[in-house]
């Protein structure tokens, strides 16, 4: 069966040659944190696969901006140690961000997507470092109004946040600009009290209404996560011609697609959310189309299955492929902290090859596997963090879920595997996570709850993973 | 004859070896199958008032005379193995003639710094000062301390190294331990391998015939021995080669004279001998030429160790650990969250200045240990989270003092109480452990989070395994931890997991709840 599968795919014959030595290499990399040497100036050439094709482009029917598929993520941008910038203090690999913008350019990539508060505040300027030195009309800017803590909703304040991302960015236009994150709730107002007062009381809708009219936004957007009541209600000012919303950005991925509310009863659907988007022909940008590395990392027997339909290609893509093929998809977002997942995206999209529906099909079988496997949703955006008790959240749920995915989380003494997985749990715990910022560490606090865009009840679960913890190192399970 | 020497050398290397991975070893497997080895150490089993112990002392010493010396105690194998190394730098024909000569006994240094010894085991007692300080002659305790300090930090990063190696490949076959010396120990023990060292290199045996309190009680009780090294004067020739090799300066060639309180049966002389003239026999099959010796010591020393008396004066001996220390306040210092990721800098906690400190379960009080505890660092090698590390204060010097700076004492583990050779721990089962208290958490309610911040926090009552923590609503309306004192067991699980002093924007350095001490430990 698998066999047939692999010659009915449309797969171009070249290109299966060509990369498909690399790419198995790049496909068994892929979705580790495994660092890869810093490379010199034009470094990535060291372990590009240069993709065969081009780009797969959309336009964005408002501006005729021609828009990669793929978009370069800004979020996870690499450090000087080599690791993703979300789960480091340490200093942004700017050589690095250079390099990967170069290889981006050069391969079509045309969209970056940043924000104020990525990279805790360091990914604007390093991005405006790094675009700055290419023509500013070879690519497409996207920003974010991130104005999440209660000190900067003051009108003038949301201004010069605005006024802060033209100066980091070296450029006096942002091509996308979005209301960021709307739908969660902070300082103790309901998620709709916090959208208000973050946009509307302030007049900071109307003010970036008219920076759009003065031509310094191209396109104005939102980001949404959370109470579908604000998404309603921001579309809802649209069909009223209150607005015009020039695109939209979602979570989008073939989880998401059907079970974001067996996640959790507070997401919604993507389905829903791209069809409300497709109904008004508003393009649509995606967001954690690999639900935050976990989609690249799936349980085992999902990964093997995937695997046996097409060897060359890495679990990743398929996440990839899914969220770029539905038509009003305008570009997928992607974090690439590591070379090898700049190139093996670059090979998804170049060009992107649409899912046929027996593959849909498949993924969507896949995603119940993956749904309801007891894993954490957490993409390790990192919102929550810092934690001002020092626990390293996205790294402690990080570590739980690759246990869970490998069997490696034994629920009884009497387990065939338990001698094993017990010694793999607690031995890798004390390597993923510092004994000072482990899950025991969690006072319960609260604070990260409402940063948290996939509803995650963090304190809960950290309460139960310690719990667990203690009555495994005490063999009393 | 001439094999017994090897089978004393082969006997011998077991027994060291297996003392030395007893001390080094960090699976468990070492401490419940070769704890024996330091059972049957002549101090500790008289502090242990291990009867059977004794009773193969004896009757070994009464029978083969001091071969405890050359076998079972691990300082001596230690000492020959100076004494061989000094031999192989001397060159094949100096080790042919034999490097020594009989020496006049020191026997009016032994009796002072034995009897010494026995004062301090005396004064131990009565609990005016702890039996450890004087352990530092101890030959057993002393080896343990050089292991501890010099040999396990080795073994110790090897193991990390290989442990990484496992990591590596998925498998955590070995498990990382984080066991540290302090520098104390560390000076105690390089001074005593010097010492102990240079002292052997240059004269074979001179420490346990001088300073050793072990060597002087056998001395004396192995005269009386069954089996001894004798001198054929028939056979013999004269050529002093028996004097030359031995290393304990006991054999006078010319008089045909052994001094058998220095003897340590080692039988070196044995092999020595070309005539075949020295010979290990019992009762009088040969002739003896005895001189008497000049040293008129009573066999009545034994140490008779009476049951420590728990109701006993508790004297503490550390109050000058209460410093000053102020700690500040900090309930209700937060973290300004504006921009995403990154993680919250952490800073190193001091540890709380207890009133009274914490002693190992099952260690029951301070003049407990005190009148037990030889310092040998076996039990602080045992405890698997690192928790004990030898004293530095000299009232205490070398005894294992009980921290939660890493971690709390696991209600079910009682690695520690079950090595001890030396019958400082009150042997507790999983069971006993877990309702065996050995402290009392108190709380300042000034720092704490929950009392007065602006977070809701309760971890110390949500990680307390006895249950002995309760929130309760405060007349702010804000909870506070309470502590049920008769139902905690001080095993320093609030302590660990208080946030207050862990991360670098909080001004305090140290817990808002932590745990004194109680004398004596017991079961509630």
């Amino acid at each position: 069966m698998s066999k047939t599968n692999i010659n009915n795919s449309r797969r171009d014959f070249l290109k299966f040659m060509g990369v498909g030595a690399i790419g198995t290499a790049v496909a068994s990399a892929c979705g580790r944190n495994d660092s890869v040497d810093a490379t010199a100036d034009d470094g990535l050439a060291a372990v590009s696969s240069e993709p065969s094709g081009t780009m797969t482009y959309r336009i964005n029917h408002n501006t005729g901006d021609k828009v990669s598929l793929l978009g370069y993520g800004c979020m996870r941008l690499p450090t000087v140690q080599g690791a993703s910038s979300i789960r480091s203090d340490d200093a942004i690999d700017q050589d690095k961000v250079n390099a990967q913008v170069d290889h981006s350019l050069k391969h079509g990539i045309n969209y970056f997507d940043t924000s104020p508060a990525y990279c805790r505040g360091l990914s604007e300027a390093a991005m405006g470092i790094a675009l700055s030195r290419h023509p500013r009309d070879s690519y497409f800017i996207a920003t974010k109004l991130s104005n999440f803590n209660s000190s900067t909703w003051p009108r003038e304040k949301s201004i010069e946040m605005f006024e802060n991302s033209l100066r980091n960015l070296q450029t006096d236009y942002i091509d996308y600009l979005l209301l960021h994150s709307i739908g969660g709730s902070s300082d103790g107002l309901n998620s709709m009290e916090t959208y208000k007062a973050r946009y509307e009381d302030n007049g900071i809708l109307d003010w970036l209404v008219e920076q759009k009219e003065k031509g310094r936004i191209r396109n104005l957007g939102f980001s949404y996560h959370g109470d579908i009541a604000i998404f309603d209600h921001l579309l809802d000012k649209m069909d009223r011609g209150e607005i015009h919303w020039d695109f939209v950005q979602i979570q989008h991925n073939y989880v998401d697609w059907s079970f974001a509310r067996d996640i959790n009863p507070r997401n919604t659907n993507s389905e829903y959310l791209y069809e409300q988007l497709a109904k008004r022909n508003i393009p649509a940008v995606v967001m954690e189309p690999l639900l935050g590395g976990r989609l690249a990392e799936v349980p085992r027997r999902v990964a093997t299955e995937m695997k046996k339909r097409r060897p060359a290609d890495s679990v990743a893509s398929w996440a990839f492929r899914f969220a770029g093929t539905q038509p009003g998809i305008l570009t997928v977002l992607s974090g690439m902290t590591y070379d090898e997942h700049l190139n093996d995206n670059l090979k998804t999209f170049s060009p992107l090859e649409p899912l046929t529906d027996e593959e849909k099909e498949f993924l969507n079988e896949a995603a119940k596997k993956i749904v309801f496997n007891e894993s954490i949703p957490c993409t390790a955006c990192s919102y929550c963090m810092p934690c001002p008790y020092g626990v390293d959240i996205p790294g402690v749920f990080e570590h739980y879920n690759k246990c869970i995915n490998d069997d490696n989380v034994p629920r009884s003494m009497r387990d065939a595997n338990y001698a094993k997985a017990r010694r793999v749990f607690l031995g890798s715990y004390a390597e993923a996570v510092a004994p000072g910022r482990n899950a025991s560490r969690c006072i319960g606090c609260n604070h990260c709850v409402s940063h948290c865009p996939q509803g995650i009840d963090i304190p809960d679960k950290m309460h139960q993973i310690d719990g667990y913890i203690t009555d495994l190192r005490a063999d009393k399970i | 004859m001439k094999s017994l020497k090897y089978f004393r050398i082969f006997i011998a290397t077991i027994f060291y070896l297996a003392l030395v991975f007893l001390f080094i070893d960090t699976s468990g497997w070492a401490a419940s199958n070769l704890d024996f080895l330091a059972r049957v150490q002549l101090v500790p089993a008289f502090l242990a008032l291990n009867v059977i112990a004794i009773a193969i002392l004896v009757v070994m010493t009464f029978l083969f005379g001091r071969i405890y010396c050359s076998i079972i105690c691990p300082l001596g194998v230690c000492q020959d193995l100076a004494t061989w190394l000094r031999k192989i730098l001397a060159g094949k024909k100096k080790r042919k003639i034999g490097l020594f000569r009989y020496s006049q006994p020191k026997t009016k240094m032994r009796t002072i710094i034995f009897s010494c010894f026995i004062l301090v085991v005396l004064l131990s007692l009565l609990n005016i000062m702890a039996l450890s300080i004087g352990a530092l002659i101890e030959p057993y305790s002393a080896f343990g301390r050089m292991i501890t300090a010099l040999v396990a930090p080795i073994y110790d990063a090897g193991n990390n190294y290989l442990a990484a190696k496992s990591a590596a490949t998925g498998e955590y076959d070995i498990e990382f331990v984080s066991r540290s010396v302090t520098g104390v120990l560390f000076a105690i023990a390089t001074i005593t391998f010097l010492v102990v060292g240079w002292l052997a290199f240059r004269g074979g045996r001179t420490y346990c015939n001088t300073i050793c309190p072990v060597g002087t009680l056998l001395g004396y009780s192995s005269r009386f021995s069954w089996l001894k090294v004798k001198i054929n004067e028939n056979k013999c020739n004269g050529c002093k080669s028996c004097e030359r090799h031995c290393k304990s300066h006991c054999i006078d060639a010319g008089k045909h004279f052994i001094d058998y309180t220095r003897c340590v049966n080692c039988f070196d002389c044995i092999n020595s001998c070309r005539q075949n003239a020295i010979q290990y026999l019992p009762g009088d099959r040969v002739i003896q030429n005895r001189v008497e010796n000049p040293g008129k010591e009573s066999q009545s020393q034994h140490v008779e160790n009476k049951n420590i008396d728990n109701s006993r004066r508790f004297f503490l001996a550390s109050l000058g650990a209460m410093t000053g220390t102020v700690i500040a306040k900090s309930a209700g210092e937060t973290l300004e969250k504006i921009t995403d990721g990154g993680l919250t800098p952490l800073k190193e906690r001091q540890t709380p200045a207890r009133k009274v400190r914490i002693v190992p379960p099952g260690a029951i009080s301070q003049a407990h240990i005190n009148a037990h505890c030889v310092g040998c660092q076996l039990c602080i090698q045992a405890c698997p989270d690192g928790l004990l590390t030898a004293s530095t204060e000299f009232a205490t010097l070398m005894q294992p003092v009980l921290n939660y700076d890493k971690d709390y004492c696991k209600p079910e583990c009682t690695r520690c109480s079950e090595v001890c050779p030396a019958g400082v721990f009150k042997p507790l089962n999983e069971t006993m452990k877990t309702s065996w208290k050995i402290g009392t958490a108190t709380i300042d309610y000034d720092a704490c989070l929950s009392a007065n911040g602006t977070d809701s926090c309760g971890n110390c009552a949500r990680h307390c395994p006895a249950g002995a923590i309760e929130m309760v609503e405060k007349d702010n309306g804000r909870l506070m931890p309470v502590v049920f004192e008769n139902t905690c067991i001080g095993c320093g699980a609030c302590e660990v997991h208080c946030p207050v002093g862990t991360v670098a924007y909080m001004s305090a350095n140290s817990p808002a709840i932590h745990v004194e001490g109680i004398a004596p430990q017991r079961f509630i």
